[in-house]
């Protein structure tokens, strides 16, 4: 019996090692993606139907629970495995594109998207986007009392009733780097003081922040439009709120495509970018519970998703964003871990 | 030197020491690649403060798990009731889950309408509340999710005892006196050893103080290699003085190990006849309270899982991630237990000697496992070892990185019960090396084995930090799955996924636990 | 005479197998008894069902008077019959020092800590450990071991003492030293003693009557100097060993 128990570890063992060792078939494409695995699921797996490719695929998590897919690509860059990374935001890859880790390419089902969300030298592609929005809980705020712009988080009234997610990560970096940009680094940095000062719960994440709101434990917050879509469709007491229209105008953070710098299988990247930024993608993702925002003109779309075009957006640079983040950044975590600031 | 202390060292170097060098080569992004040194934490008092703060939590949790462990594994040795089994089973539900999700289990399950607003009234629930945000939840959840695997040590320790001084102080001064005078004080070296790994894996948990909005030194040195910020060099660099304050930890605790708690006896066997000791009504009716604390958390997934018509078309897709989690499982926890074997026996029987791989397993654990991910992307991912990085293999190196002190512990643990004098003798008669290990040295330390097997098999299977880092594309886990669908997935999915792995680490669990708790007849 | 112990139809079965079979057995008050038998013939299995650490299936036990056992029911729990046993390894709590095993077993009694300190180094003293008592087992010589084990059970006056083969693995000076101390401390105490061995001589020196098992049933109750002349199968080796000594000693 003993011998019979060792022959069955050993084979275990061997089992284990071979599986270890098998050998990936030829036609696939990898991509790492931070875009919600809900979401991009779905859509690769299209893509394996339609093509025949088989999709390998590292998704992300909700920011501060991961090292996050760009780190993966920052550690594996003296010998990529990724061919493509679909960012959910367009500033990680400009950290990508920086640093020489990027290949260029145009889908030519790029036509119809906008040039400012686009590169013109074809090192990132931008489509199907989603907003920074209020998203606020009906039962708690009455509608005429209803905040409309991100510097209501300043207001007395609201003080110790908002969250926002953590600005070291995610989304929130990017906004927060926006409001930098576009009201100059003093009154950025007056806006995160205020922020502690007025008492807003800084979350884990958007998601906690959707959940805090929905929840009745604040008033509410600043999130993604995923985030927000998911909360009113599971009948959460909520409304969507764009800010700062006619003013400041919302951020819209498009998902980008870029193919990687000599990745193991080229052919098969640019057939992935060649569908992420199809017409019919942003069509699929705008209909999903995601209910994220065509860039192009003329997407069908569900009665309630607007497009790019139909709101009051805040002119940005996005390639610059990406150095004002990158350059923020540590600041922004010594906020959060309160050992200073930007 | 011993085979164990060699096998463990070369185990702790290439699947630790390596990577964590290979990391401090690797290159920062940007310009800010100045790394701050590692006594900065002395002279800024928020991070000094910050680091004391999360010790101080991390030994608080150690300690309460520890001594509840100790009792709970007492007791479940000590009594036939079928109550108390079933209580113990569910105690040990939480060690199924990671952290994280039993959070998120009660964070769902006190919400207003959730399952503890209609079981414990309005009142109760924001007492409850209470317990459950800030630092006193992050405690409380790592109470709950760790303690058992001090019930389960402490357990294969008791069964193991000789019974002889437990029945001569039964007799003297009857069950109670014998249970907390010597069997609980025998056990003590087994909830030590518990207490410490409860201890590390406090100090190095990210994502639930993350989610509970607590600052932990952890979480700063996770920041510097998570999204924006690739700053391996300061990752490192940061770890450095938490790497001492688990040192130290681990040090105090093995202390307990000494003191002549356990003598060597040759009727090592069965552990107490639980007719001696009593019905035990007091510990049945603490392994049903345990039992029913453990699976509170769960009531709140369960409750998540049934709140919309369309939970289990979750499962389908899941299914291949399932086969890739009792791969790994196979694959690390086979490798863990004859490492551990090897490298506990070793340290039983010549502690000097395994100075090195011991304190390099404990950096294993100590860190966060974003940090040895990153580690093992610097080491392997290269051109001659793609065979390693782009195969499930690394992900083994990594688990075996992260849970290599366990092993060792838990068995220097059972070995020091176990005289040397038989291996001496078997030595002397000249048999063959393996016939020794399989005839003399192993058998003492059956139901070790299987503790120590179940509880690698169980940490394993709810593992994130480590699988996420290194995971071959296309090869999530079940685990994996759950965080990454968690975002936005409607939560009913994401209960039937984490309740799919309470289900399967039960069926593990419960094969193991009758495995450790069957008696042999005489 | 009052009886310190009777025991009536005694079955004790050990997972299938039945390894007393209708034992029957008075010790009378201060009465001192060899238990002896080949391996296997059910000593232990009788010693630890009179402790209560073994039930038995069918039968009857009685302590000073008092039924502990009836039936296959414990009526009276191990800590309360009012005995103490000498285990064969001894079973010593290596966490305590000598004077701990003492004022462990000596806790149970309602008596001051001075009182119970003075007893428990009272007790040392008695059996030649006063200046061991702070010493654990790991720092005892094996005649030390023995004289704690022995003071263990002996400090808390026991009705009947029961042991189980505590000699068997001492040299015979050291063995010899045992007996006599054990011989004065009964002498001392008046308590009935039950000392189960294998080795003939034990049994003479400790005991002036022995009860013989064989497979599980009383083959021989009588003076231990009637084992030479009793005509026993099962005394057999036992004549055999000690004629033997007998002639040894008078060439």
């Amino acid at each position: 019996m003993t011998r019979r128990r060792v022959v069955l570890i050993a084979g275990l063992f061997a089992v284990t090692a071979a599986l270890g060792c098998a050998r990936a078939p030829s036609e696939q494409v990898v991509v790492y993606t931070s875009v919600d695995q809900v979401f991009a699921e779905p859509v690769l797996l299209a893509f394996e139907q339609l093509s025949g490719i088989n999709v390998r695929a590292v998704y992300d998590t909700e920011e501060t629970k991961s090292t996050g897919v760009l780190n993966r690509l920052l550690a594996e860059s003296q010998h990529p495995r990724a061919d493509v990374f679909w960012s959910g935001d367009p500033i990680r890859p400009q950290i990508l594109i920086t640093r020489g880790l990027v290949a260029p390419y145009e889908p030519a089902a790029a036509e119809g998207i906008p040039a400012a969300f686009r590169a013109m030298d074809g090192t990132w592609t931008g489509f199907s986007a989603r907003a920074r929005v209020i998203l606020v809980n009906t039962e708690l705020v009455p509608e005429d009392e209803r905040p409309d712009s991100i510097r209501n988080y300043l207001e007395p009234r609201w003080k110790d009733r908002t969250a926002i997610a953590n600005p070291a990560y995610g989304t929130t970096t990017t906004h927060i780097a926006a409001l930098f940009e576009a009201w100059g680094d003093e009154e950025g940095r007056a806006f995160l003081t205020g922020l502690r000062e007025n008492g807003v719960r800084v979350a884990a994440s958007n998601g906690e922040v959707k959940r805090l709101v929905a929840a009745g434990e604040v008033a509410w917050g600043v999130v993604d439009t995923d985030d927000a879509a998911v909360a009113v469709e599971s009948g959460a007491p909520v409304a969507v709120i764009f800010p700062d229209d006619g003013d400041l105008g919302t951020l819209v953070i498009p998902t980008v495509a870029v193919r990687i710098a000599e990745s193991p299988n080229p052919g098969p990247a640019e057939a992935l970018m060649d569908y992420l930024v199809s017409a019919e993608v942003e069509r699929a993702l705008a209909e999903a519970a995601c209910r994220q925002m065509p860039l192009r003109a003329g997407v069908p779309t569900p009665q309630n998703v607007l497009s790019v075009a139909e709101i009051d957006a805040m002119e940005v640079d996005y390639p610059t964003l990406g150095d004002a983040v990158e350059r923020l950044h540590p600041g922004f975590m010594a906020w959060a871990e309160g050992t200073g600031g930007p | 030197m011993r085979a164990g202390h060699v096998l463990s060292g070369l185990a702790a170097v290439l699947c630790i020491i390596a990577p964590l060098v290979a990391l401090a080569g690797m290159q920062s992004s940007g310009d800010s690649a100045e790394v701050t040194p590692p006594w900065f934490v002395l002279t800024d008092p928020v991070l000094r403060r910050l680091l004391l703060n999360s010790a101080a939590l991390a030994a608080i949790t150690g300690a309460i798990a520890g001594s509840g462990g100790l009792g709970l594994g007492v007791a479940l040795a000590t009594v036939r009731s079928s109550w108390g089994r079933t209580g113990a089973v569910l105690h040990m539900l939480p060690l199924c889950l990671p952290p994280y999700l039993l959070a998120l289990g009660v964070v769902h399950g006190l919400a207003r309408g959730g399952p503890f607003d209609t079981i414990l009234g309005s009142p109760l629930r924001v007492v409850v509340d209470g317990l459950f945000h800030g630092q006193a939840g992050f405690v409380t959840i790592q109470i709950l999710a760790l303690t058992p695997l001090v019930t389960l040590l402490v357990l294969a320790a008791v069964r193991g005892m000789d019974p002889t001084p437990l029945e001569a102080a039964a007799l003297a001064r009857g069950p109670r006196a014998a249970m907390v005078r010597v069997v609980a004080r025998q056990a003590l070296p087994a909830a030590a050893a518990g207490a410490t790994l409860v201890f590390l894996l406090t100090l190095g948990e990210v994502a639930v103080p993350m989610l509970l909005g607590v600052q932990t030194y952890a979480g700063t040195v996770f920041a510097r290699l998570a999204d924006l910020s690739f700053l391996p060099g300061e990752a490192l660099s940061r770890s450095l003085p938490m790497v001492l304050v688990a040192l130290a930890g681990a040090a105090a605790l093995l202390r307990l190990d000494r003191g002549g708690a356990v003598l060597p006896s040759a009727r090592a066997g069965h552990g107490p006849a639980p007719e001696l000791l009593g019905r035990g009504s007091i510990r049945v009716a603490a392994l049903i309270t345990a039992g029913l604390v453990g699976v509170a958390p769960l009531l709140g997934l369960v409750w998540m899982a049934t709140s919309s018509s369309d939970p289990l078309s979750a499962l389908g897709p899941a299914l291949e991630s399932v086969g890739r989690t009792l791969l790994y499982v196979v694959g690390a926890t086979v490798p863990l237990v004859a490492l551990g074997l090897l490298g506990g026996h070793a340290w039983a029987r010549d502690p000097a000697k395994q100075v090195f791989s011991a304190g390099a397993a404990l950096l294993g654990l100590a860190l966060p496992g974003v940090v040895l991910g990153i580690g093992l992307i610097a080491l392997w991912n290269r051109p001659v070892t793609s065979w390693i990085y782009g195969a499930p293999v690394v992900v083994v190196l990594g688990l075996v990185g992260r849970y290599l002190y366990l092993a060792q512990r838990a068995f220097k643990v059972a070995f020091d019960a176990v005289p040397a004098a038989e291996e001496e003798a078997a030595l002397v008669a000249r048999t063959s090396v393996p016939a020794r290990w399989l005839r003399v040295t192993t058998p003492p330390v059956r139901r070790a084995t299987v503790a120590v097997g179940t509880a690698v098999a169980l940490l394993v299977l709810r593992d994130l930090d480590t699988i996420l880092a290194v995971y071959p594309p296309g090869g999530a886990t079940l685990a994996v799955r759950i965080l990454t669908l968690e975002a936005n997935a409607p939560p009913a999915q994401t209960a039937t996924l984490a309740l799919l792995q309470v289900g399967l680490s039960a069926l593990l669990g419960l094969a193991f636990l009758a495995a450790i708790t069957r008696r042999r007849t005489a | 005479m009052t009886t310190s112990l009777a025991i009536t139809g005694l079955r004790v079965e050990l997972g299938r197998h039945m390894v007393l079979h209708d034992i029957g057995l008075t010790i009378a008050d201060g009465e001192r008894v060899a238990l002896m038998g080949a391996s296997g013939s059910g000593k232990t299995t009788l010693v630890r069902t009179i402790a209560g650490l073994q039930l038995a299936i069918a039968g009857t036990v009685a302590l000073g008077g008092r039924k502990v056992s009836e039936g296959g029911r414990s009526l009276v729990a191990p800590s309360r019959r009012r005995i103490s046993l000498v285990f064969q390894d001894l079973a010593l709590w290596p966490h305590m020092t000598a004077v701990q095993h003492l004022l462990f077993v000596l806790g149970g009694q309602s008596l001051s800590r001075r009182k119970a300190d003075e007893l428990a180094l009272a007790a040392l003293d008695d059996v030649g450990l006063g200046d061991r008592a702070g010493s654990r087992p790991a720092e005892l010589s094996g005649g030390e071991r023995q004289r704690l084990a022995l003071a263990r059970a002996l400090a808390p006056r026991p009705e009947l003492l029961l042991l189980d083969e505590p000699f068997a693995s001492l040299d015979l000076p050291l063995k010899l030293e045992m007996t006599k101390l054990l011989r004065q401390r009964q002498q001392a105490g008046g308590f009935s003693m039950l000392h189960v061995t294998h080795d003939p001589l034990d049994a003479l020196r400790t005991a002036p009557r022995v009860v013989l098992l064989e497979d599980g049933a009383v083959v021989f109750d009588g003076r231990t100097r009637e084992l030479v002349n009793e005509e026993t199968p099962a005394l057999a080796p036992i004549r055999a060993a000690l004629r033997e000594v007998l002639e040894v000693l008078t060439d």
